[in-house]
């Protein structure tokens, strides 16, 4: 049980890491808090309602988005969209992001193999 | 009876989706409240229109959307970036104004009691009077920044510790607080009336307690001081001790702005401890200047025979009468008020 615990909240903190990065990704045509999410949740990066809202906010806060009240429809809703200081930072996070996998994946399969280190 | 349900369902989403809004927004900043309001109303909608498509939702999936959502405290601490404050967003605005108004005060007082002094001992040099004036009021404004910062922070310090954590571990939507209606708001008006007057107050005991008297004009303006001013020194803490409480408590009201059992239960405590002070403080008769009389005399003022004014006789009888009534009276509204609510509930 308690290893359990160990292993989700390691995860927890892997996943917070990736959470602005995915956000950016799909805000390149503006969307609102739930359709977003809604398409993360499809594409495999579920992430609740209750931590996207306030990250949003953040991230415009940080002005990496900026947000617009759509109050023709229906209902009234707040879309969010890259801002061009986001469009910079998301394209340099994404760099950032493929060395680091790159770097990740070499380290990981090192350990696959005990043998490694002899090869020096 | 199937209209029945819709209704009743109906009503308990709006009502229990309303706290839920409610309970999350007044812990973050004014000026979000409101944007933070509408986007999160508007997420509760889409959730409960994905459960629900059409349908009018039932109270439990109405519930399990708030659940998912979280306690209010914990989805509150999201919005709020930097969640460790001296003075968090809960008070900021309040204590900005509390500081307004006491610097206001204090620095008008003080200059209206400056003139007066001023002008009842002429012959004073008018430069020595400014640069003294300037020097208190500096340090009254200090004193005063420093006194309201602390008692906020502490506020800030001990707001619902220990409890919080509990409740968001096994939180549930039934355990929201129900909206109170508009009418049961405190007026502002009379919270920010309650403090100018408690800060002057405080102000004149404390600079010019000399300036509390009768009153004469002819033939140049002199002042007979009701209280003995070497005896009133030492009893001066504990005046202070009543208009702190009652600053408190008028500062307490406006924070809370509703009627409830807390602002009740404050008034009770703040009024019946002031109410004991003052009776502790006016017990001893060393506490009034003993040539009132004779100053009355030398006024011009019979002080004996059917001419003279009884109230003057025992002014301090009539005084203590009169803080007594005030203080009763203020501490029976809220008490009544707060009961007449609870009821209705």
């Amino acid at each position: 049980m308690e290893q359990r615990d160990v292993y989700e909240s390691l995860l927890l903190e892997l996943r917070r890491g990736t959470l602005v990065l995915s956000v950016l990704s799909q805000l390149k045509a503006p969307r609102y808090g739930y359709d977003l999410v809604q398409t993360l949740q499809e594409k495999g990066m579920p992430i609740d309602a209750s931590t996207l809202y306030p990250l949003l906010r953040r991230l415009e806060s940080q002005e990496l988005l900026k947000s617009e009240w759509e109050t023709s429809a229906a209902k009234p809703r707040k879309y969010y969209v890259l801002t061009g200081f986001g469009q910079e930072v998301f394209t340099r996070l994404c760099e950032s992001w493929n060395s680091l996998t790159e770097s990740m994946n070499i380290l990981m399969s090192e350990g696959d193999g005990e043998d490694d280190n002899k090869h020096k | 009876m199937e209209k029945m349900t819709i209704n009743t369902n109906e009503s308990y989403k709006e009502e229990i989706i309303s706290r839920y809004v409610y309970a999350v927004t007044k812990r973050l900043p004014v000026n979000q409240r409101s944007d933070i309001e509408k986007e999160l109303s508007g997420l509760i909608d889409d959730m409960l229109l994905e459960r629900c498509g059409d349908n009018v939702p039932t109270s439990k999936e109405v519930d399990a959307v708030l659940i998912e959502l979280g306690a209010p405290e914990k989805l509150a601490r999201r919005y709020n970036e930097y969640p460790n404050y001296l003075i968090g967003p809960e008070y900021y605005d309040t204590y900005m104004l509390i500081v307004k108004i006491v610097m206001a005060c204090t620095a008008f007082g003080l200059f209206i009691a400056n003139v007066v002094l001023a002008v009842v001992s002429s012959g004073q040099n008018i430069i020595g009077a400014v640069g003294s004036y300037l020097a208190t009021t500096f340090m009254a404004l200090v004193q005063a920044f420093a006194f309201i910062t602390i008692g906020f922070a502490f506020a800030e310090y001990f707001k619902g510790k220990g409890k919080a954590k509990k409740t968001e571990e096994s939180w549930y939507p039934n355990m929201l607080p129900p909206l109170q209606p508009q009418h049961t708001e405190i007026k502002k008006g009379e919270a920010l009336t309650g403090i100018v007057f408690s800060c002057l107050i405080i102000i004149l005991f404390n600079f010019a307690p000399q300036l509390i008297g009768l009153y004469s004009f002819t033939p140049q303006m002199t002042i007979i001081p009701f209280f003995n001013l070497e005896y009133f020194r030492s009893v001066l803490p504990l005046f202070n001790l009543c208009f702190i409480l009652g600053l408190a408590r008028e500062i307490v009201k406006l924070t809370i702005g509703r009627y409830t059992i807390g602002l009740c239960i404050t008034t009770v405590v703040t009024n019946l401890a002031s109410l004991i002070t003052v009776f502790f403080i006016f017990s001893s008769e060393k506490l009034f200047n003993p040539n009132i009389v004779a100053g009355f005399k030398e006024m011009g003022m019979q002080t004996s025979g059917a001419d003279f004014p009884i109230w003057l006789g025992n002014f301090e009888h009539i005084f203590l009468a009169m803080v007594t009534v005030a203080l009763i009276l203020d501490m029976a509204v809220v008490v009544v008020r707060t009961i007449r609510l609870q009821k209705k509930h």
